[in-house]
């Protein structure tokens, strides 16, 4: 490979890595804390924020006078109005007053919209943002506490049968594990999840726990149902709407059962997801009361994305028994319309083409409620039903000595080693350094795509991790010396250094790294994020150590053409 | 020319001294009454007391000093800023049934002595279950199993089985030796205690995979010498990297040891152990296994031999021991007696024999033969000796050597 060619793909990488960790630095330290927080809240807290945000700033326009020029922040108006003036083929004026910007709307409505736009944008990207983040752990930060009461009764009530004490434990214990399962999928999150007392659980989430997500996480695969749409009874009741407006709906808007409905059937809401990713009532159906298909026979649910639309596609997988269900359900009922009802929302409606057996395509659903809804349906199926009955938030387990004393130890941890090979390989130790200082930006970049958990031993394994790199730069640095006392040129020395020392560090961390695939396979919690972060460690410091500090020794032998290799303090007798 | 020591002449005494350690660290794990499990493995006591706002401002700072007598006490703010809302934590010795109530008496009585009884609320109280119950110990060890299975089918493809036993063997030693450590001294058992072990399991495989892949550069080179002097050479090849790595990892751990305190100490002292037991098993457990596994094999062919063609190991048969093409190691020709020293000079017979049926293995390889006693192992310089010539004879004679190489292995 030549050299361009290698010190391309390296900035290549380096660009890649910084783009995954630019969430991170941004969230940090660009965006405010105001924003931070406002993206922390929930979704309505969000929508409500926007529209005042929206109405308070048409109101401080409309205070100022048409002829004066528009304030800077509301710049983003401009590129709007452009457009509406392009499409309508009228000049553009010349300068942007915030009359010429208010002529370009066709009213007061539509200025309010696209500020809402706007503002909505603004923190939903933020939110967005911090889904790609690397949290700060329980001990560094603190996060979210969550209780969970396991509704034992309930079970009971369904399962028609008294349960022993033993059943009630174990029931428990599932549930709990199947929870950890659900919030910690790469076992990075570093949660903390225990039982309390007899039927409560309690879950420590790191970071702005959101909590409308945690309420999603303790759905169980029953809150997804196939029904048949009662298309008769939908008559009826559309016609009885009609003559009895505005009775549909509760006063917490909640879907009333009309009177007319037939028995079997029952009325649910129609929802989409707004641009919030709210939920919105859109109409009502009527469906079978009965249950087409249950979510506990989906064996399996992934996401993927309409080819044509791009809107998130959910694929769910049944189990054989549950594809007969399905079978017989789709062939008695072609021409029919199915419901997907997620706890008593429909989702989405389809006409059955044809019988189907296996696999049914559902869309209706936006990116991230699919992935957490595939996410439940996957990790099977919790024993007994679920319900958040506390969350508050809480600080960080670690003093702030501890926590001060703990980074201060990290950070004069790692400089010991950088100077240490600065001194002891001379130029050649700046090499290692540049590399360990990569390996160090790389590791935390892929980390952080996984959504790492940093805590103050994962700080410090981090930074160990990397320190113990540096193996693999002096194998090759002991190596070069071997081969450049005997009497090598530079270039000679460093070529037979790195092509001896390759296959002993190769061989060393490809066991390793075999070791860490299995860990990371089997393991759970805690084993599967240090087998992650291992794996990641070895790949990383294997390329540094190899690839980039070969190519900086290249560059200093070929094209600065040193003759004296700076890799040692004793004298070299040529 | 580097020096080399022989590190094995003490391997009967290291290897004992290991066993001492091993066995000292399984009674320590018993006489302390197992391991001093952290809140991670143990359930507890979880309190949320309320110092009530208005009455005075109670920082978390102060709170974790009022109540620094208790053991095991973990604390956290909870709730709004300015609620003055903490949650407590404490870690329950087992089998103490009187221990929800003592505590809970006793953060209430310390509490209310710091900021005055009518002012401190205790808003709940619950017994907590452990983070990850037994089964975190249990899945972590099945999974390392297979982890090693999978380092040694490995390890065996790369270099011999034997090697990759004595790897695998050295790192439960080292695993072994760190738990007894921590069940010794009363180290808090937390999940960084698990991944310090880990941790370990990976340094330590590094370490004794690089001088493996130097011991078996040198078996190439060194053809010569027996199996000990090349190991020494090896390890001694090896030696600075060895220091360096260990001084520079040393270097990061024990920082973190002097300056950081609690959880983040106890990792690096487990750390700092299983660094110091890493290096020593590397250099000398793991080759000492090697070698007295690889000699032991010998003596067990020869006997086969002998029972076999009523004979010690004839030429041919010999040859079959060694690996016809490749690395060629000198284990199959070391001397038969096995019991002569590893750096000693092999005994005549057993070097004549080892000459008369490499060479045709080697011309089976294609290979240049190696000058004698190039201990040098400098890889460039190709040994002066001129290949031997064989006849055809000698060639048909590698044969079954092959087929029987594979029994062997």
């Amino acid at each position: 490979m030549s050299k361009r060619f290698r010190l391309l793909l390296v900035l290549v990488l380096v660009g890649v890595a910084f783009y995954f960790l630019y969430p991170t630095i941004s969230w940090y330290f660009i965006v405010p804390e105001s924003k931070r927080a406002l993206a922390s809240g929930s979704r309505t807290q969000i929508r409500a924020y926007a529209e005042r945000q929206a109405a308070e700033a048409l109101q401080e326009l409309q205070g100022l006078g048409a002829d004066e020029s528009l304030p800077p922040e509301y710049d983003f108006l401009i590129g709007e109005v452009k457009d509406i003036y392009r499409a309508d083929r009228r000049p553009l004026p010349k300068t942007w007053t915030i009359g010429n910007v208010f002529r370009g709307f066709p009213g007061r409505a539509e200025i309010l919209v696209a500020m809402e736009n706007h503002y909505r944008q603004d923190i939903l990207g933020i939110k967005d943002l911090r889904d790609r983040t690397i949290q700060l752990g329980l001990d560094l930060r603190g996060g979210m506490r969550v209780l969970i009461r396991a509704d034992l009764e309930e079970l009971e009530r369904t399962s028609g049968q008294s349960l022993s004490a033993a059943e009630k434990e174990d029931a428990v214990r599932r549930a709990l594990e199947i929870l950890n399962n659900r919030i910690d999928q790469f076992g990075v999150t570093e949660p903390q999840i225990r039982r309390q007392g007899e039927e409560l659980i309690l879950v420590e989430l790191p970071g702005d726990a959101d909590r409308e997500r945690m309420n999603r996480f303790i759905q169980g695969k029953g809150i997804l149902s196939f029904h048949i749409v009662d298309n008769e009874a939908l008559a009826a009741f559309s016609d009885w709407q009609a003559r009895n407006p505005g009775q549909v709906l509760g006063p917490e808007g909640q879907v009333l059962q009309p009177p007319v409905l037939p028995a079997g059937t029952m009325l649910r809401g129609v929802y989409i997801r707004d641009e919030y990713g709210l939920d919105q009532l859109r109409g009502f159906t009527v469906i079978t009361e009965e249950v087409g298909l249950s979510g506990n026979y989906i064996r399996d649910a992934r996401v993927s994305s309409d080819p044509i639309t791009g809107r998130p596609v959910v694929n769910f997988f049944l189990t054989s028994e549950g594809g007969d269900i399905f079978y017989k359900l789709t062939s008695d009922n072609v021409g029919e319309t199915l419901a997907v009802v997620l706890g008593d929302k429909v989702k989405a409606q389809a006409r059955i083409a044809e019988p189907i057996r296996d696999a049914v395509r559902v869309t209706g659903f936006d990116a991230e409620e699919a992935n957490d809804l595939a996410l439940v349906l996957r990790t099977g199926a919790l024993p007994v039903p679920l319900e958040v009955i506390n969350q508050q938030a809480v600080g960080a387990s670690l003093g702030e000595d501890a926590i001060r004393l703990g980074l201060r130890a990290i950070i004069i941890g790692f400089t010991l080693v950088v100077i240490f090979m600065l001194i002891y390989y001379k130029a050649a130790g700046l090499i290692a350094d540049l590399a360990l200082i990569l390996n160090l930006f790389f590791i935390v970049s892929v980390l952080s795509v996984f959504g790492f958990t940093l805590t103050l031993p994962s700080l410090a394994g981090v930074v160990l991790t990397v320190g113990m790199a540096v193996d693999a730069n002096v194998i090759v640095f002991e190596r070069i010396k071997e081969e450049y006392r005997v009497g090598k040129s530079p270039k000679a020395a460093v070529k037979a250094g790195f092509s001896k020392a390759f296959w002993a560090i190769a061989d060393s961390n490809i066991t390793t790294f075999i070791a860490a695939l299995a860990l990371s396979q089997l393991g759970k919690g805690p084993i599967q994020g240090f087998a992650v972060t291992l794996a990641v460690g070895i790949v990383s410091s294997m390329f540094t150590a190899l690839f980039v500090s070969r190519m900086i020794f290249d560059f200093s032998t070929d094209v600065l053409k040193v003759r004296r290799l700076s890799i040692t303090w004793r004298r070299v007798t040529a | 020319m580097k020096r080399v020591y022989d590190f094995l002449r003490l391997r009967w005494v290291m290897i004992a001294i290991s066993l001492v350690l091993i066995a000292g660290g399984l009674v320590g794990y018993f006489v302390r009454g197992g391991l001093n499990l952290g809140i991670d493995f143990t359930s507890g006591l979880v309190e949320q007391v309320q110092i009530r706002p208005g009455s005075r401002e109670v920082g978390i700072a102060e709170v974790r000093t009022a109540l620094a007598g208790i053991e095991g006490m973990n604390i956290q703010g909870i709730g709004p800023a300015g609620s003055q809302q903490f949650m407590i934590k404490v870690l329950a010795p087992p089998d103490d049934d009187s221990f929800q109530e003592r505590t809970e008496s006793r953060i209430l009585a310390l509490l209310s002595e710091a900021f005055g009884a009518d002012n401190v609320v205790v808003q709940q109280s619950d017994f907590v279950g452990p983070r990850y119950a037994g089964e975190l110990g249990t899945q972590t060890i099945s999974i390392l199993a297979v982890a090693l299975a999978l380092i040694l089918i490995y390890t065996a493809f790369r270099f011999r089985i034997i090697y990759a036993g004595a790897a695998v063997l050295c790192l439960v030693h080292d695993a072994l030796i760190m738990l007894g450590v921590i069940a010794v001294f009363r180290v808090e058992v937390t999940t960084s205690t698990v991944a310090a072990i880990l941790t370990i399991i990976g340094y330590s495989l590094n370490d004794t995979i690089i001088i493996f892949d130097r011991v078996r550069e040198n078996r190439s080179l060194m053809r010569d010498s027996d199996l000990g002097t090349i190991i020494n050479t090896s390890i001694s090849q090896s030696l600075s990297r060895t220091f360096l790595t260990s001084l520079t990892t040393l270097l990061a751990i024990v920082t973190i040891y002097i300056v950081g305190t609690g959880d983040i100490q106890n990792f690096a002292f487990n750390l700092i152990i299983g660094i110091v037991v890493g290096t020593y098993s590397t250099v000398f457990i793991a080759s000492p296994i090697a070698l007295e596994w690889t000699r032991a094999l010998d003596r067990s062919h020869k006997r086969r031999d002998i029972q076999r063609f009523g004979k010690p190991a004839g030429a041919g048969v010999a040859a079959s021991a060694a690996p016809p093409a490749g690395a060629a190691p000198p284990t199959g020709a070391a001397p038969p007696t096995g019991a002569a020293p590893p750096t000693g000079a092999a005994p005549p017979t057993g070097s004549r024999k080892a000459e008369g049926t490499r060479a045709p293995a080697e011309e089976a390889a294609g290979r240049e033969a190696p000058a004698p006693e190039d201990e040098g192992a400098r890889p460039r310089e190709r040994p002066q000796a001129a290949p031997r010539h064989e006849g055809p004879v000698q060639v048909t004679r590698v044969q079954p050597s092959r087929k029987k190489k594979k029994k062997h292995r």
